[in-house]
């Protein structure tokens, strides 16, 4: 969910909380929940005109795991069973 | 380095968790086709059983003796064949038919969302019932070559036991049904050889896949943003 508010922020760019939670597909209770949480991790602020803005560290964070995923799931051998199912 | 890339990677690490789902229900039908195989061996000896009474009951028919005794009677023998060849048919299309019915491809809807959607696919992949399932197909292929060669050895055996029968060569080779039994699975084992090493590189790609797939559900459960 979180990865979810990150990659609409690196998106569409800096957004107020009401649309930046129906663009997660979150309620707004949820969504502020978790927006409390990035906040505090510092992935992301909240400005005095209410928009929120993606920090370096929550792109950063973004950025990391989209290389964890490509370095991990990479590296599984999957293409052997898929030949061997042919 | 892409979302694309994390989206084409994750897709096919769920095609693969596809193929496992449908080996786990290939197991699960296994136990049908036992079940399916056993039934017909029953019956064919059912059928020897009840025809023997018969014959004792009624006297045999002139020409005839005890059907298990007697392999001149081709009818019963027939009838034994069509049960065995019935037995294997009905169990291969129920094992296809149970496996052809595996849901696959629901991932496909929530990995359009990019890496939020790969990552949630990621964290509600019960990994341990994967692992599971695929220890449990390893044996379900093993069970499924071996039942599979000893069906087709049991029916080439009746084959072979009466064509020599009705045409008289066991006699005149002087065989016994433990040669006859040899020569089938022989048979079966020649005819069936591309099959039985598919069987065994699965099983081989199988073991791999285990100890992959281990190791990636370590490291995710270990991994920073999971434990946030």
């Amino acid at each position: 969910m979180l990865a979810r508010i990150i990659k609409t922020l690196r998106d569409k760019g800096p957004a107020s909380r009401t649309p930046l939670a129906t663009a997660c597909g979150l309620s707004y209770d949820r969504f502020v929940m978790y927006l409390d949480w990035i906040i505090q991790k510092g992935f992301v602020t909240l400005d005095e005109d209410g928009l929120v803005h993606l920090t370096p560290a929550g792109s950063k964070a973004f950025d990391e795991l989209v290389t964890w995923i490509l370095d991990h799931v990479g590296s599984l051998g999957l293409s052997k069973l898929r030949e061997s199912s042919q | 380095m892409t979302e694309e890339s994390v989206v084409a990677r994750v897709g096919d690490l769920m095609a693969t968790l596809d193929d496992v789902k449908i080996y786990r229900e290939f197991a699960n039908a296994m136990v049908d086709f036992a079940g399916i195989i056993t039934a017909s061996l029953v019956a064919a000896f059912a059928f020897v059983i009840l025809y023997d009474i018969y014959e004792v009951v009624a006297g045999p028919a002139p020409g005839t003796g005890l059907l298990w005794s007697s392999l001149g009677n081709s009818l019963g023998f027939l009838v034994i064949l069509l049960i065995l060849i019935f037995g294997v048919t009905f169990g291969a299309f129920w094992v296809n038919r149970r496996v052809k019915r595996t849901k696959i491809g629901e991932w496909q809807e929530t990995l359009k969302e990019g890496t939020p959607g790969a990552l949630k696919l990621l964290e509600e992949t019960d990994w341990d019932s994967t692992l599971h399932a695929i220890g449990l197909s390893r044996v379900a292929y093993f069970f499924y070559a071996l039942t599979k060669v000893g069906a087709y050895s049991i029916l080439v055996f009746f084959l072979l036991f009466f064509a020599g029968s009705v045409s008289g060569i066991w006699n005149i080779l002087q065989t016994s049904s433990a040669y006859v039994a040899a020569i089938s699975i022989t048979i079966v084992l020649l005819f069936m050889w591309r099959s039985v090493a598919l069987g065994f590189r699965r099983m081989q790609s199988l073991d791999l896949l285990f100890w992959d797939l281990r190791w990636f559900s370590t490291e995710f459960k270990r991994a920073e943003f999971n434990k946030a």
